[in-house]
């Protein structure tokens, strides 16, 4: 891969720095359920953001699978500012390091570069000479010889990050059965109206699929602190779902267990207790079913860039589902929003 | 970098961008706005490029969630949902306490936003102008003799002053406002335009076709009896030229809480600054800028401190300064002006002097509503603005004398609210924007087929129908600042209030309007499918109406303004925000903020 350079103002990448990372107050208010704790990322405002990714903007025919990513090295000590900031990355040759350029005489030190959606890499900061992971996102990757890299990953990536394939499935068998795409009502309706069953299996395919990919990523990112919730319960639900049924895994157990697991930890059964949930680990299942819901609501329905909804499926699904009184859609999702996702002749995303 | 100029205005948003506009246009004038925020483009003004940086993505309106980590707090722990230019709660915090000692807890209510044309970004963009009794509500009641219902202690009209200019004298300026802001609606049956008719023509732009679910409204409130109007609301339908924008289709439902990428939303950058920049004007805004405090010497602040980008000290002076920052945060900034001289700045503020009002009145305002589910009907309610009908019914004295209420209010209809499917979940059951998704997430019983029928019977069929009013003004609402610490060392604002009884008794008459509009209005509804409510009983709620704090008045004796809206000590400080209010008014806040900033501007030298 060879990263192209963009262009960005000042003023852009300035907008993008000055609420997150100009400070004087050096409280460790950064660092939710102790994440970050003792490291400088504690001390600033979402530092996740970092490098931004952004649409790409740009004129190309295919610009619409490029995002804009920006990387940013901030100097803590503007007397004695580096004198060269290279950035090592696998979006770009090893052997040639993309220079980053100060921003006037200001805190910052920036680089865009335009990268194709849905990919993922890692990445170093030379600071006058040094190599080193970049102190703000919290994004790394250790290997086994022990170094540790800075990552990042573009919009829409579909591999998985932050869970294992046993994590996945159940995830998935959760989430599927919060979502409305896969009721009785909504399998009836894909089946009759929406293309022979096709489409309504597509739907109940790919919709649980992108949620638990969008989970699998805003935990990698936004919501790192719930990582450890979701690890943490995913391996208790495991134990628990083997107990309860020891003839298939939880990806082939019947619809009925997963009914009967959300009941329980929606209610705090004793059988929860009994069978595998440790409280001493996490106290209250309510709690992480509540994490659960909030996301499975929040995958399906938010801009596919952020790994779920693909392609705007459950947009559409609401959009085919519900009929306003003029006998057209009471959902036409389409027409708010940007090419080639949508149809607005205006807004380019 | 240029440190001297005509005039220094802090902050972007509704008070200081007209205020900017005016005296940047006059000959050989200077002036130069701060603002905390970023400079988020729309898609016509990049340099070269194609995107704005706002977007219409439901994860920019509340996205991901944050945990609250402030030291001391009751909610520490919990989470909260911000947009992407609301402050971080963990590095600016505002701090609220009731009367009653509840607290301190941090809230993401009582900001507007963060970002060059501040809370305008962001709004739904409903301008209504007041009534003429909101400007002179003591002397309305004055003379009245009838009891006030939920006030026994008839306490509730202490604090209560009339605004000290006179409104016909106010009107030029709504009109100027309407003008340049840009704002589509209509003025016949307005019943503010009995006394003080509309300019023939008026100064709105037509509106677009109203979303169908809002007839139902309409109709309610022409059985009630009540004269209707469209919704004055802060959005282009036609090219408009003071501000050289050109009309598209703004009707896209991503409206409240998102900024518009297209500058079809009439926010102060793309009305008022943007354009006066364009022309050659000198001046000049410096965005990701935070004032620290002002400095000064006698009777003039000299000096204005602030925080670069990078976060340095820098200092700028200007020959009058203007202070727009919300009202929250405009005290916050004399308070913290005056601990760094008390014997100075303190002094001529008068911080902490006994009889003294800084910070005392904060206001918001009365509000609520009735909602209900039209059944067997349904609509794309995305395919909208913020509203679409409007009354002024309930702020007339007839109707004042018939439920015993010292002010009034307006109402209105809601239509894009909850139009978008994160948006429905996460607002479902919440109280305030501090317990977004706490509804939704612990209602367990939506999933599956609980989830297809709570969509059947929600999505795209809620018709809501809501009032603000004027909150009753109480000494003992107030700023004051709180020991912990914001990112630059600062102290916090720390926001003390809570509802009179008569609030309640106001309340609750003007939700029981807006359900009868709803029952008259909706073919087969009863009481029982309508859901009527307040925010009484929570005093948090603000809607960021962020009013009062700084009251302007015609003596010392009873307010922190002068009637030019300079700060009684100070011969070159003013206040344009919605600090100055006396009374909140009857209808939502910025037009008359706008308005009013541009009267002010015409007053500074």
């Amino acid at each position: 891969m060879v990263a192209r350079r963009i262009d960005k103002e000042d003023q852009y990448v300035l907008n993008l720095c000055t609420k997150y990372l100009a400070r004087i107050n050096t409280d460790e208010r950064h660092s939710a359920y102790g994440v970050d704790a003792a490291t400088p990322r504690a001390r600033i405002s979402e530092s996740w953001r970092f490098p931004v990714v952004d649409s790409h903007d740009g004129n190309e025919p295919d610009a619409y699978e490029w995002n804009d990513v920006t990387f940013v090295w901030h100097i803590a000590d503007l007397s004695a500012p580096p004198q060269s900031v290279l950035l090592l990355s696998t979006c770009h040759r090893l052997h040639e390091p993309l220079p980053l350029v100060r921003i006037g005489d200001t805190a910052y030190f920036a680089l865009t570069v335009k990268l194709p959606k849905a990919t993922r890499y890692r990445y170093l900061f030379i600071v006058d000479g040094k190599l080193t992971a970049d102190p703000i996102n919290p994004q790394t990757q250790t290997f086994a010889n022990g170094e540790t890299w800075s990552s990042f990953f573009t919009s829409a990536y579909n591999q998985p990050i932050s869970f294992e394939r046993w994590e996945f499935a159940i995830l998935d068998r959760l989430t599927r059965h919060i979502l409305p795409f896969n009721s009785t009502e909504a399998q009836n309706y894909l089946g009759r109206e929406g293309g022979g069953g096709n489409v309504g299996h597509l739907y109940r395919l790919d919709i649980s699929v992108g949620v638990a990919n969008f989970i699998d990523k805003v935990v990698a990112r936004e919501e790192r602190h719930r990582l450890y919730a979701y690890k943490t319960c995913l391996e208790m639900l495991d134990t628990i779902l083997r107990r309860r049924e020891t003839r298939a895994p939880p990806e082939a157990m019947e619809e009925s267990l997963f009914v009967e697991l959300y009941d329980d930890m929606a209610s705090g059964a004793s059988a929860l207790f009994e069978h595998g949930w440790d409280r001493s680990r996490y106290s209250d299942p309510a709690d992480f079913l509540k994490l659960l819901r909030r996301h499975a609501m929040t995958g399906a329905f938010a801009h596919p860039k952020y790994g779920g909804n693909p392609g705007g499926m459950a947009w559409a699904y609401l959009s085919e589902h519900f009929t306003g009184d003029n006998g057209k859609t009471a959902f036409d999702w389409q027409r708010a929003q940007e090419k080639p996702l949508g149809t607005s002749v205006e807004y380019r995303g | 970098m240029r440190d001297q100029f005509d005039i220094v205005i802090i902050g972007s948003g509704a008070g200081g961008a007209p205020v900017a506009y005016v005296h940047a246009r006059r000959k050989d004038r200077s002036v130069l706005v701060l603002e905390k925020g970023p400079l988020l483009r729309t898609q016509d003004e990049q340099d070269g490029g194609n995107l704005s940086d706002f977007k219409r993505d439901e994860m920019f309106n509340a996205g991901a969630e944050r945990i609250i980590n402030v030291p001391g707090m009751t909610n520490s722990g919990h989470p909260f949902f911000a947009s992407h230019i609301e402050p971080d709660l963990n590095d600016e915090p505002h701090i609220f306490s009731d009367l009653a000692g509840n607290g301190p807890r941090v809230t993401i209510e009582g900001y507007t936003a963060q970002v060059v044309g501040g809370g305008t970004q962001l709004y739904g963009g409903v301008s209504l102008r007041f009534a003429e009794t909101d400007f002179s509500l003591a002397t309305f009641n004055a003379t009245r003799t009838v009891p006030l219902k939920g006030d026994p202690t008839r306490d509730a009209l202490r604090h209560v002053i009339d605004w000290p200019i006179a409104y016909k004298n106010f009107i030029p300026y709504y009109e100027k406002a309407e003008r340049l802001v840009g704002i589509n609606g209509t003025s016949s049956g307005q019943a503010k335009s009995q006394n003080f008719p509309f300019t023939t023509p008026d100064q709105y732009q037509v509106p677009r076709a109203p979303n169908p679910i809002s007839l139902y409204a309409e109709a309610g409130m022409k059985a009630c009896g009540f004269d209707t109007y469209r919704t004055p609301l802060a959005v282009i339908t036609d090219h408009h030229a003071p501000s050289g924008r050109k009309a598209g289709d703004p009707l896209v439902g991503y409206v409240n809480r998102y900024g518009d990428p297209l500058g079809y939303k009439s926010s102060t950058w793309v009305s008022l600054l943007r354009p006066t920049i364009r022309k050659g004007h000198d001046l000049e805004v410096r965005p990701n800028c935070t004032v620290t405090h002002l400095v000064s010497n006698g009777r003039k602040v000299t000096e204005v401190h602030y925080r670069d980008e990078s976060g340095r000290e820098r200092i700028v002076r200007g020959t009058y300064v203007v202070v727009a920052c919300s009202a929250i945060e405009s005290v916050r900034l004399m308070m913290l002006s005056a601990e760094h001289d008390r014997t100075g700045f303190g002094k001529a503020i008068r911080f902490e002097e006994s009889g003294s009002h800084l910070g005392r009145y904060f206001l918001t305002h009365a509000f609520g509503g009735a909602e209900v589910a039209i059944k067997r009907h349904r609509f794309d309610k995305s395919i909208s603005l913020d509203s679409d009908f409007a009354t002024d019914a309930c702020a007339q004295p007839a109707f004042l004398d018939e439920h015993g209420l010292w002010a009034g209010g307006a109402i209105y209809n809601n239509t894009s609210d909850q139009c978008l499917p994160i948006t429905l979940a996460r607002t479902d059951g919440s109280t305030d924007l501090d317990t977004f998704w706490a509804g939704f997430s612990g209602d367990m019983a939506k999933r599956g087929d609980g989830i297809i029928d709570w969509l059947n019977k929600d999505f795209g069929t809620r018709l809501s129908v809501s009032f603000m009013a004027n909150q009753v003004p109480r000494y003992d609402n107030r700023i004051e600042l709180h020991p912990t610490l914001d990112k630059w060392g600062r102290k916090s604002a720390h926001i003390i209030k809570d509802w009179h009884p008569h609030d309640g008794a106001v309340m609750s008459t003007l939700a029981a309007v807006c359900e009868d509009i709803l029952l008259a209005g909706v073919p087969g509804a009863t009481r029982d499918d309508i859901s009527e409510g307040s925010v009484y009983g929570n005093a948090v709620r603000v809607a960021n109406h962020i009013l009062g704090g700084m009251r302007f008045g015609e003596t010392e004796a009873e307010s922190v303004l002068d009637t030019d809206c300079r700060v009684w000590g100070f011969e070159n400080l003013y206040v344009t925000d919605g600090a100055f209010m006396p009374t909140s008014g009857g209808g939502n806040p910025t037009l008359t903020i706008q308005a009013n900033a541009f009267r002010v501007a015409d007053l500074i030298p």
